[in-house]
């Protein structure tokens, strides 16, 4: 029994704690030191047991990029209320993990998906999300996460030294960091690419349900700097780039941004070949939501039959012939 | 019901209690009982067959007890055999064998009509009715008397902790100890109590995290290349040792609590030099079945040479169909018994050879080949056995050196990115990853203490806070690392 005691221990600490506010119980730790915290040491973690809460009709998934959209400013464009279901670095299992999560909670409306050939890609199978999902369902394994164990660690350091935490790498300078992301983080994701044929086949399941159901699925394909975009020839995967847009289309509509245009060859625009900034954050959400074309092409087939989007061009991806 | 489940952990301390606050002469009862309730979480319908299993054998074990001669008591040998091998027949081959006979007829376009069964496999059917075989078999020899207590006699078949996955018991060790009054010690359950721990920090620390890259590298062949297959199936060489040794471990521990010794079924296999050292060390329970059962009734290596190669061969090919109705199953035990057959057959040669070099099993380097060889084999054979089916195997063999050279190439120009990209792709994050090499070097750090004898009395020698440190640190990986979500089935309970 002894030997049991720091356990017993540990479990009441973080039972008190509770980083995720899994317990919603009354805690000494407030809501903003854990979202500065907790939020951001798993933002899976945080998110799916926040939604639970809250359940919406309306959610964004995908990686940081969707992350990255504001729900306020869609509200703001035509009232509807969003929650933002992406994570840092999501991968599209984690996406359509969350998919399944959120509409076993309750009745999806709108379901926007951010995603590109990085996250269609086999080779891509992330999953942060299972783990969650055995939590949220035994106490159990929420107590003995080990992110439970960081962030409450990490909370009780910042509440007794009253000193603010910083997660995350610093990334150096812009130019050091540009140079990174297109030699290695492409690299990683290029150069090892596989076709997705479980992806393939999931999506088509999710399009399918979403069309019984009426759920209006989009996918967005964020804009990315020309050179990350040039990566996708010189790794020989045009043809595998565009039968992902081809694939999109036949499985709901599509905003496509990820194309040659004065935007995306300006780096301006850019914090590093992926992440775009606010001003091209501000374009999407007024082309997606508020019905403008700024650089985007929409192609593909609404899942909801009342929808029709007059920027259509096709049903299928316009260049899906080429190099073929 | 699992060893790493929840439901285990609520159910092994309230049968203990149980088990020693009852008087001892109505304990089997209970144990019997709570074998059976164990058994039926999986599916309650399928204690017909241990029961079925149990009666016929408790009846041939006393008729022979009272046979006159050989011949009356092989009647009732042939009973057993005939009975417990027709349901596992019936179970585990019947749609196998009608598959590839379906297969076989259609080859030569000759229809085929005889219909399959839809059942699902009795958990553990392999093991206990193994485990029946071996009392009746030493009945018959007269190593065994027939035991007369149908209650004892039906525990040493369904006790639990060894029921579904062994190790394979033998009625001469087991029987007894259920007769002597057991007493609650302290030394039984904290010893009991560390090699579950053990077994559970290889099974879910271990096997269980890597069991999803090998899953994806074999679920999809076809999208990968030989460096993947070569590390799918040395990684699932790990898997499956810690998924299996782990399962004996708890099974033993859990065993020692209620102060039942099982025998030992694993000795650090991955330290063989030779696949018949392996065979020594691997699953032990099995092996010395085989070897007392079907290797030595066949002749063992008494009836010459050749029919000692064809032995050793075809004792591995059935090995092989006990672990599956596949024949990627008995492709493996084939390989084995191959190199097994070559090993015998090269033995007297290479040792005359290699005194004359004074190259010896002292030598290190002798070692390192020797283990560099059985490794190869053995995660050969592996790669067969795992495959989802021959067609896999076959590719994946033929493609087995693919893309070897440009890794090996782009490693000695000091491309070590390369390794990111082959593991990103495999199932698991960066820090998984971390884990699982830690995990691994923690358990073979504690194999090569054993080299020097038990971990347990080694560790006996430390101070208190050396051992608290080490057994904290393992509960502590358990509970954090557990790959609880990640869970795989004992990969043995489909055997």
């Amino acid at each position: 029994m002894l030997f049991a005691v720091p356990f017993l221990l540990y479990g009441i600490i973080i039972t008190v704690v509770d980083p995720y506010n899994y317990f919603s119980l009354p805690s000494p730790v407030d809501d903003g030191l854990k979202t500065e915290i907790s939020f951001k040491l798993n933002y899976a973690m945080w998110k799916m047991l926040e939604y639970r809460q809250a359940p919406s009709r309306n959610i964004l998934l995908g990686d940081s990029r969707m992350m990255s959209i504001d729900r306020d400013k869609i509200r703001e464009i035509n009232g509807d209320e969003y929650y933002n279901f992406s994570y840092g670095g999501g991968s599209l299992k984690e996406a359509l993990a969350t998919f399944r999560y959120a509409e076993g909670l309750g009745k999806l409306e709108n379901v926007y998906i951010g995603l590109d050939l990085n996250s269609y890609n086999a080779s891509d199978n992330k999953d942060r999300v299972s783990e969650v999902l055995a939590a949220i369902r035994n106490p159990l394994l929420y107590i003995s996460n080990n992110n439970t164990l960081l962030a409450a660690m990490r909370l009780v350091r910042a509440k007794l030294a009253d000193a603010k935490e910083i997660i995350g790498k610093p990334q150096g300078d812009k130019a050091t960091f540009w140079k990174r992301q297109l030699e290695v983080t492409a690299r990683v994701y290029y150069a090892n690419y596989r076709d997705p044929v479980a992806y393939r086949r999931e999506l088509a399941e999710v399009s399918d349900y979403c069309r019984a159901e009426d759920i209006n699925l989009v996918f967005i394909i964020f804009p990315s700097h020309m050179d990350l975009q040039d990566k996708i020839a010189q790794y020989g995967l045009e043809i595998a780039n565009a039968e992902f847009k081809d694939d999109l289309a036949g499985f709901g509509l599509v905003y496509d941004f990820a194309w040659d245009n004065e935007v995306t060859r300006d780096a301006d625009l850019f914090k590093d070949p992926y992440h775009f900034n606010r001003d091209v954050e501000d374009s999407i959400i007024r082309t997606v939501w508020g019905g403008e074309s700024h650089f985007v092409r929409v192609f593909g087939e609404p899942t909801v039959s009342g929808i029709r989007d007059r920027r259509v061009s096709h049903n299928r991806y316009p260049s899906s012939q080429e190099g073929r | 019901m699992f060893f790493n489940s929840l439901h285990y952990a609520i159910f092994l301390p309230l049968v203990v209690a149980f088990y020693f606050l009852l008087p001892p002469r109505r304990r089997w009862v209970f144990l019997l009982a709570a074998s059976y309730y164990f058994y039926m979480c999986w599916k309650m319908e399928y204690i017909v067959l241990i029961l079925v299993s149990t009666l016929v054998d408790y009846v041939a074990g006393l008729r022979m007890g009272q046979a006159k001669d050989q011949a009356h008591k092989r009647k009732y040998l042939v009973l057993s055999l005939v009975s417990n091998l027709g349901i596992l027949f019936a179970f585990k081959y019947f749609n196998f064998f009608n598959e590839s006979a379906r297969a076989a007829f259609a080859h030569f376009d000759i229809t085929y009509n005889i219909p399959f069964f839809d059942v699902l496999l009795p958990v553990g059917i392999s093991f206990y009715t193994f485990q029946t075989l071996s009392y009746t078999i030493e009945v018959y020899r007269g190593n065994q008397e027939p035991e007369k207590h149908l209650g004892i006699f039906a525990l040493y078949v369904a006790f639990f902790p060894q029921l579904v996955a062994g190790p394979i018991e033998r009625s001469t060790n087991l029987l007894p100890q259920f007769y002597k009054e057991q007493k609650f010690t302290y030394d039984n359950t904290t010893n009991g109590l560390k090699l579950i721990i053990w077994g559970l920090f290889k099974k879910v620390v271990i096997a269980d995290r890597i069991g999803v890259m090998v899953a994806t590298i074999f679920n999809n062949p076809q999208q990968y290349s030989g460096v993947e297959y070569i590390l799918g199936a040395s990684l699932f060489a790990y898997q499956v040792y810690c998924d299996f040794s782990g399962y004996s471990d708890i099974a033993i521990g859990t065993a020692q609590i209620f102060g039942i010794k099982l025998m030992t079924n694993f000795r650090r296999p991955f330290h063989a030099i030779s696949l018949s050292e392996l065979w020594q060390r691997w699953h032990i329970s099995l092996s010395t079945w085989f070897r007392d059962y079907l290797y030595i009734p066949l002749g063992g290596s008494r009836k010459g040479t050749w029919r000692t190669y064809f032995n050793v061969f075809f004792i591995f090919f059935v090995s092989g169909l006990w672990h599956g109705a596949a024949w990627t199953y008995v492709i493996w035990g084939s390989v084995h018994g191959v190199f097994l057959a070559l090993e015998l057959a090269t033995l007297k040669a290479r040792k005359r050879f290699f005194h004359r070099i004074n190259f010896t099993e002292k030598n290190f380097l002798y070692r390192a080949i020797g283990l560099l060889y059985t490794m190869t084999i053995f995660n050969f054979a592996l790669l067969i056995f795992r495959a989802l089916s021959v067609k896999d195997a076959f590719y994946m063999t033929r493609h087995l050196f693919d893309g070897v050279p440009q890794m090996v190439g782009r490693l000695l120009t000091g491309d070590f990115l390369v390794v990111r990209e082959m593991l990103r792709g495999l199932g698991l994050s960066q820090k998984e990853l971390v884990v699982v090499l830690i995990a691994i070097a923690v358990l073979e750090g504690a194999q090569m203490l054993q080299i020097r004898g038990s971990l347990r009395a080694q560790l006996a020698l430390q101070r208190q806070p050396v051992r608290w440190a080490v057994y904290y640190a393992l509960v502590a990986s358990i509970v954090f690392f557990g790959a609880f979500n990640m869970s795989q089935q004992f990969i043995y309970f489909q055997f």
